[in-house]
């Protein structure tokens, strides 16, 4: 049951006193204006949101500016048509609907006489500017990275497509939070049965407060039990109008600065945006030995427990011999050794993330170099596992995606086990058991692990990156009919202007026979 | 619409690999033209049946249903049009199944015996088979569109390792053996082809019994056969190229052991043959996966009950409770690398009493520690797994030789050249090669590695004695951990050698390093699995490098 706004400024003020009670932070602040000063009003808003309203060159001001010397008549009229000038007003006829606007960081203005309220945004909540994105850095391309807010992101965005095209949906999740998330994607590249599970996943689920793009991450998965994660999260908005452009489908959570990307498959995570901007040879070499530090971070330790427990003859023997002398007086088996220098690495490493900025290099030092190099001068650690140790955590930076790194990272132990135990059969048998899992894992209804066939026209882009103009293709969850990405130009602009407009055509009818 | 990728060529894929690298390289009419020859009749024949069989009406409805790579779109749109009505012939699923789950039980056995005879050392082969079950319980349980997804992937792979790792064997080829190609036995051809056909017999003879509409085998799969064919007969005929028709019935599995005697430019990996192993036992974990991917289709095809959801826990609860019964009875019972006596050469003398080994040892230097987890000195070595009795250090042992030595006194023989006794190489006794790894591995505080063997050199009277001989070679080939690529060398008297002072040398190295740090090569070395796969095919000529002591240094005549 909702309350309509009253015409009777007292029944809006009773209201919203009885609602804001205890609320020091929202403001209800009386205002008079019109002829003679003589109609009331009410103006609602959080504290920190709104400029000062006595200045002139605040909206409210010139607003009250307008409003002076009108007859209550002629008031309402001017507030019904919007004749005040304010560019982003917006009428509002109940009063959960007004007190929902005033919440989201804007005011809401309550007249005498008229039966709606009016939103006006002003300066918002306070966040962070647009700033550099730390957590992706590139060398080349844009540095700008998304920040707190729903709406500055959501423009970053669009200022990389400006094209109606793109579509922008808002809705609230969070009971308690009423959390703004936006869903982006590209009306003829996207797939409808996209959004339709999105929409039946935000469905699903009633949650009181929603912080970050993480939790809706979590609900959204199918596959919850699995370490891998099942959407691309990425903070640089060139990578994700990059991404739209491919069919895939945003999701921006307010007050977060991750958009959250979907369907994803195992390749997108060891990508980076990038990789369209640098010649092919570079960046397949680069993706090379992401692959391949992929693999060493999940096997090194544990093919380093076989070879050394198990299966000697691999390798030459003067290294096995210099091997096996630094293992020499090491009180603890292999295994076990290998495990405590893991251990102590993630220790090292959650300690300097969680530290303040000048005191997280100094644990490195204090963890990584004293207390490293004494546990070897006390012979408590082998040499030679603490190169293995660094050098598959080295191999973990290099992975693009901290959520794919963070799993591999986890899955590391189990590689560790089965190798401490089993040797190279049990590493057999990990690989099986984590192929399996990986090839029933779906983001969206699209495989995890995609089968490339002859047929899957995006097959340019893969480990091997083809030279630019050959990648012609989007990936293949796209609607056939906008499969083409790139063509050579015919010269004639009228042409292009009718390929597009015939594709719309075409993408409608389609739609209609899915239907 | 796109292609559908189906589950049974690739299950069969999988079971004719695992069956012809495990079982059909043990039987000697695959080994020359004759199996190759069997090989390829029987793939042309298989080609030829399921061109019979197929039935290309019913390929377009099929080939919509359970397509991988079509948009989420049109597969919900396919997933309606797949729900006609499945017209499988039950008998023929039936048969199937019951065919399937005994190919399953072979290959399962078969994985085990190797992996306890070729990866893990000291392991039974039960446990072997337990860890396996581990494995494939947890899989079990798939959909089809998991299996389809999987085998696709990893079947390039595989197909890019075997065929690698048959053109890295290839390099072993003798081209002595060139003429045995020559050599064609009917016998032989009919006994391969039909062994061989026998082994896809059900692929053909009993369709797609899952499959939907009327359609019995999915087209356009030959290649496949074809591609696998041609792998199976260069095997074929590479195990006669490299070990001659008779030197792989030496081998108890001679397709793996096909790349023990590998080495790579550089040497920055000694072995290859157990990363090979690796790629045998995934490559069998997925063939058996397949396999109960295909029976677990089936019975869906039969209208019989698939896994629960709580079934599943079951499922997942026996398999953890077999992996911790498993770990807990085996344990961590590998011998880590500093409790290991590496020989980097191995002299070895007959006389009437036995064989008398010199191990020429090397141990890490401060090792000595207890092997970690309490057992160790499993493998070829010993039948015991009790390899930290005796306390018998090596070049670099210490203290409690003395005392010890007592209880091996019997068996050792130790030189009188003036040396103290730390310094004295150990001689073990033995009527057989075998008995001698034992005594070693009984009076030692290491397990002997003869993995890294550089040097192997015989004593005129074992090498004149063509029987003993015979027999000694025949052991040294069942050792797979052997290093057949060391070198090997004649001598007058091997105690003298094996007892002469080389300083800071090892034998092994020193000998290697007469043939590997010249600039021309002057004299051609003769390596073990040479000499080996000789003497198996009957040709005792072979001319072996003489090595002789002078002014107390060893070198080649």
């Amino acid at each position: 049951m909702q309350t309509p706004v009253s015409m009777d400024i007292r029944e809006n003020k009773a209201y919203v006193e009885a609602v804001c009670a205890d609320c020091v932070d929202i403001i209800r602040q009386e205002v008079h204006f019109g002829k003679e000063q003589k109609t009331e009003g009410l103006l609602v808003f959080v504290e920190v949101t709104a400029s000062n309203v006595l200045l002139q060159e605040s909206v409210m001001g010139r607003l009250f500016a307008r409003l002076d010397g009108l007859a209550p008549g002629e008031l309402a009229a001017v507030l019904e048509e919007n004749r005040m000038g304010v560019s982003r007003s917006k009428q509002l006829a109940t009063m959960e609907d007004a007190m929902a606007g005033m919440l989201t960081g804007d005011m809401v203005l309550f007249v005498d006489g008229y039966d709606k309220a009016i939103q006006l945004a002003d300066k918002g909540y306070p966040g962070k500017p647009v700033g550099n994105c730390e957590a992706e850095k590139v060398i080349r391309g844009s540095s700008e990275g998304f920040t707190d807010s729903v709406k500055i992101n959501e423009a970053l965005v669009r200022k990389r497509i400006r094209s109606t095209g793109m579509k922008a949906v808002e809705l609230r999740k969070g009971i308690r939070s009423n959390t703004t998330v936006a869903i982006l994607y590209m009306e003829e590249l996207v797939d409808p049965s996209f959004l339709k599970q999105l929409q039946d996943g935000l469905e699903k689920y009633v949650i009181d407060g929603i912080f970050d793009g993480g939790t809706l991450e979590q609900l959204l998965e199918k596959d919850w039990m699995s370490p891998f994660p099942q959407f691309q999260s990425t903070q640089r908005p060139d990578r994700t109008a990059m991404e739209l452009l491919d069919g895939r489908v945003a999701v921006i959570c307010d007050n977060s600065p991750t958009a959250l990307l979907f369907p994803a498959g195992f390749s997108s995570y060891l990508r980076v945006s990038e990789d369209r901007y640098n010649r092919f040879e570079l960046v397949t070499f680069e993706r090379l030995l992401r692959y391949g530090a992929m693999l060493a971070a999940l096997l090194i330790s544990g093919l380093y427990l076989s070879v050394i427990n198990f299966h000697t003859q691999i390798l030459p023997t003067p290294l096995l011999l210099s091997l096996a002398e630094a293992r020499s007086g090491v009180p603890f088996p292999a295994l076990i050794e290998v495990l405590i220098m893991e251990i102590s690495f993630e220790m090292i490493r959650e300690a300097g993330v969680r530290m303040p900025g000048p005191l997280s290099g100094t644990i490195g030092i204090v963890g990584g170099l004293i207390i490293g190099d004494a546990a070897v001068s006390a012979n408590l650690v082998s040499p030679m596992s603490v190169i293995v140790v660094a050098f598959s955590a080295l191999s973990s930076f290099a992975v693009p995606d901290e959520e794919l790194s963070a799993a591999l990272r986890l899955v590391k132990y189990l590689f560790i086990l089965l190798g401490g135990f089993l040797g190279l059969a049990g590493i057999a048998g990990g690989l099986y058991l984590m192929g399996l899992h990986l090839c029933g894992l779906e983001s969206f209804g699209v495989p995890y692990l995609r089968i490339g066939k002859p047929k899957t026209l995006d097959k340019n882009d893969r480990i091997w990156r083809a030279p630019m103009r050959f990648l012609r293709y989007r990936p293949y969850y796209v609607p056939r009919d906008q499969a083409v990405r790139l063509r050579e130009n015919s010269g004639k602009a009228e042409e292009t202007k009718m390929n597009v407009k015939k594709t719309r055509s075409v993408r409608k009818s389609n739609q209609g026979g899915r239907a | 619409m796109r292609r559908e990728h189906h589950l049974q060529p690739y299950t069969y894929l999988g079971i004719a690999e695992g069956f012809f690298l495990l079982v059909t390289s043990r039987i000697p009419a695959f080994c020359g033209t004759s199996g190759a020859i069997g090989v390829a009749l029987a793939t042309i024949c298989l080609c030829l049946l399921q061109r019979l069989w197929e039935d290309r009406s019913g390929e377009k409805a099929e080939n919509g249903a359970g397509t991988e790579d079509a948009s989420p779109a049109d597969r919900v749109k396919n997933g309606q049009a797949g729900s006609e009505k499945n017209t499988h012939n039950e008998l023929a699923a039936g048969l199937m199944i019951i065919w399937l789950l005994a190919v399953f039980a072979a290959v399962l056995w078969l994985l085990s015996k190797v992996t306890a005879d070729w990866v893990l050392e000291g392991m039974d082969w039960r446990f072997a088979l337990a860890l396996y079950l581990f494995f494939l319980l947890l899989g079990v349980g798939r959909r089809s569109a998991v299996w389809r997804r999987f085998v696709y992937i990893s079947w390039k792979w595989l197909a890019v390792i075997f065929t690698g790792l048959l053109l890295m064997s290839a390099r072993q080829i003798d081209t002595s053996y060139v003429r045995l190609l020559g050599q064609i036995d009917i016998q032989h051809i009919a006994q391969a082809m039909l062994l061989y056909l026998g082994l896809s017999w059900y692929v053909v003879m009993l369709g797609n019994p899952a499959g939907r509409g009327k359609r019995r085998w999915p087209g356009g799969k030959e290649w496949l056969y074809l591609a696998m064919g041609v792998i199976q007969a260069a095997f074929c005929l590479l195990l006669a190229l490299v070990y001659g028709t008779q030197g792989a019935g030496y081998r108890k599995w001679p397709t793996v052991s096909l790349l023990q005697g590998l080495s790579l430019p550089g040497k920055f990996i000694e072995r290859l043959d157990v990363l090979w192993v690796a790629a045998l036992i995934f490559s069998g974990l997925l063939a058996m996966g397949l396999i109960l991917g295909k029976v677990d289709e089936l019975l869906g095809a039969l209208g019989l009950p698939r896994l629960s959801e709580d079934a599943r826990r079951v499922k997942d609860g026996a398999a953890l409770v077999i992996l911790a019964v498993t770990v807990w009875i085996y344990g961590y019972s590998c011998v880590e690398a500093q409790n290991r006596a590496y020989a980097l050469a191995m002299c070895v003398d007959w006389q009437q009493d036995g064989y008398k080994v010199w191990f020429l040892e090397t141990v890490p230097e401060g090792g000595g520690g207890e092997s970690s987890g309490g057992s160790g000195g499993q493998g070829e070595s010993s039948g015991s797994k009790d390899g930290s009795g005796g306390g018998q250090g090596s070049q670099g042992g210490s203290g409690g030789r003395e005392g010890q030595k007592q209880s091996g006194q019997d068996s050792r023989i130790t030189s009188e050249n003036g040396k103290s006794a730390q310094d004295q190489e150990e001689c073990y006794v033995g009527t057989t090669f075998r008995e001698t790894l034992d005594e070693f591995a009984r009076s030692n505080e290491h397990y002997l590695d003869l993995s890294h063997v550089k040097a192997v050199v015989l004593d005129d009277s074992l090498l004149s004695n063509r029987p003993v001989a015979k027999t000694f070679f025949a052991e040294l080939a069942a050792l797979w951990r052997m290093d057949e690529n060391s070198f090997v060398y004649q001598c007058e008297n091997v105690r003298e050698l094996a007892e002469a002072d080389l300083g800071d040398s090892s034998l092994g190295d020193y000998l290697g390093g007469i043939y590997e740090n010249q600039q021309e090569q002057t004299r051609e070395p003769l390596k073990l699995r040479e000499l080996l796969t000789s003497w198996e095919n009957g040709r005792y000529d072979r001319e072996i490098p003489v090595v002789k002591l002078q002014a107390g240094r060893p070198c080649l005549e």
